[in-house]
């Protein structure tokens, strides 16, 4: 069989595809809807800065600051919603301004300021107490890719146990009854977390393989049903990501399968999402 | 509320080359329903730099790497998606649109076969017949590890049943 024969075959197999009756209209309907959820989180993001202004400890449970302490630091006014997605909308998270020095404590340097540094934060910290000594490979990648779906999520290298692979978290807001038949249709096994979480952790092959190595995953997904928070960990053993130029521009596992199990165990990737799930706050 | 003009040459765009897109994103997935969604999912993402994207050298470029980057990556945020299938494949049965309809799940089988980043390749390299350097620049990957990769599908879909069902006696396996 040659390319030609295969060129032919598969293009031969490709179906007449009909449009649908408007699919710029649904396209920019795509686009509105994503602009809203990154406008949603901006303003969450400054919500955030306001309250750490004002001398707020955003904190999980267990008492873990999520957000900016500033204990010294003067009340400011609540701006209006209008006021927020305003001023969210015409700055980066790196140049949100700081608190004027005369008036107002400095944050540490080393304090998260945006979600996304947050989180991060709380991965690294979920980590150490997960797997002691796990390294990751560099700062966790955010993949706009997510926010496609409404998540936050990140992804990046990880050593432990001798094992390096791939760990990947994110974090969105569900319908909160999320279940494993729900979610996914065999293998799938549910628990309750100490908190009342919902646990459902399902050991993955991927589809992709280099050299015969398969991809293994160990996917987990804490649901807070109250809160309607659904935070999700997969560890596999891909040795690679991407390197595109923006961080934020697809990261993803490309090849490299190592073929061995993941760098963590399925208790230690359920206890880092459990820690997460205690901590991420949403907008 | 964007301008005018950028959504009208946007609006041309997905007009000039949704069909191509759209065949490439169903070799992707082999559903009509996934395709369309990829193609919309990418055209969204596209659209929201779309005024940069349009100076490009080639807008289509620009969104077939979002096609194929996003069709690579969607099996993290939709793993459960994926549903391995111990389903032996039918042959190909009698009549011109039973064939079709068997062929059709027969490259489909076969392409499913195939590792995303494989089937991502294939398309690619064999089907939108373009160069080494391109598609591993689209997949973010090297021409090396595109070759090795190319190769080995290949080698897969050559030595595939379903495939080789429909090739015609006589012909060179």
């Amino acid at each position: 069989m040659t390319e030609q024969d295969i060129r032919r075959i598969v293009l031969d197999a490709v179906p007449p595809l009909p449009p649908p009756p408007d699919r710029l209209a649904a396209v920019l309907r795509r686009a509105r809807q994503q602009r809203v959820r990154r406008a949603s989180v901006t303003a969450a993001f400054a919500v955030t800065l306001v309250a750490a202004a004002s001398g707020l400890v955003l904190a999980g449970p267990g008492g873990s600051p999520l957000g900016v302490a500033s204990s010294g630091a003067p009340s400011a006014p609540s701006p209006s919603p209008s006021a927020l997605v305003s001023a969210s909308a015409a700055v980066s998270p790196s140049a949100f301004p700081s608190p004027s020095p005369s008036n107002h404590a400095s944050p540490s340097p080393a304090a998260p300021r945006t979600l996304e540094e947050r989180l991060a934060a709380a991965v690294r910290d979920a980590l150490q107490r997960a797997a002691t000594g796990a390294q990751l490979a560099g700062d966790l990648r955010f993949q706009e890719s997510f926010t496609d779906n409404g998540e936050v999520g990140a992804i990046q290298l990880i050593t432990a146990a001798g094992r390096t692979g791939t760990i990947t978290v994110a974090a969105r807001h569900g319908d909160g009854k999320e279940t494993c038949a729900s979610e996914v249709a065999a293998a799938c096994t549910q628990s309750t977390g100490p908190g009342g979480e919902r646990i459902l952790s399902v050991p993955a092959t991927g589809d992709g393989s280099s050299d015969g190595k398969p991809n293994r995953a160990l996917v987990v997904i804490v649901v807070r049903p109250a809160e309607k928070l659904l935070v999700t960990v997969i560890v596999d053993n891909a040795t690679e990501i991407t390197k595109f130029p923006s961080a934020t521009e697809y990261g993803m596992e490309s090849t490299g399968y190592t073929g061995q199990l993941p760098p963590l165990t399925l208790a230690q990737a359920k206890k880092i999402a459990l820690d997460l799930a205690a901590k991420v706050e949403l907008p | 509320m964007a301008p005018p003009d950028l959504e009208r040459g946007f609006a041309e765009f997905v007009a000039a080359r949704s069909d191509a897109l759209l065949r490439s994103a169903w070799l992707l997935t082999g559903d009509a329903g996934r395709a369309e969604d990829l193609l919309q999912t990418a055209l969204a993402k596209a659209w929201r730099r779309w005024s940069a994207v349009e100076r490009a050298d080639s807008p289509e470029a620009y969104v077939r790497r979002v096609v194929f980057t996003t069709y690579v990556s969607w099996w993290r945020r939709r793993w459960r998606a994926e549903t391995p299938s111990g389903q032996l494949p039918e042959r190909p049965s009698q009549g011109d649109l039973a064939s079709a309809v068997a062929a059709r799940d027969a490259v489909t089988r076969a392409l499913g076969r195939l590792s995303r980043r494989a089937r991502a390749v294939v398309v690619l390299r064999y089907v939108e017949d373009r160069p080494v350097a391109e598609v591993a620049e689209l997949l973010g990957s090297t021409p090396g590890a595109v070759k090795v990769l190319a190769s080995r599908a290949l080698a897969a879909l050559r030595a595939d049943p379903d495939l080789l069902s429909l090739v015609p006696e006589g012909a060179p396996a």
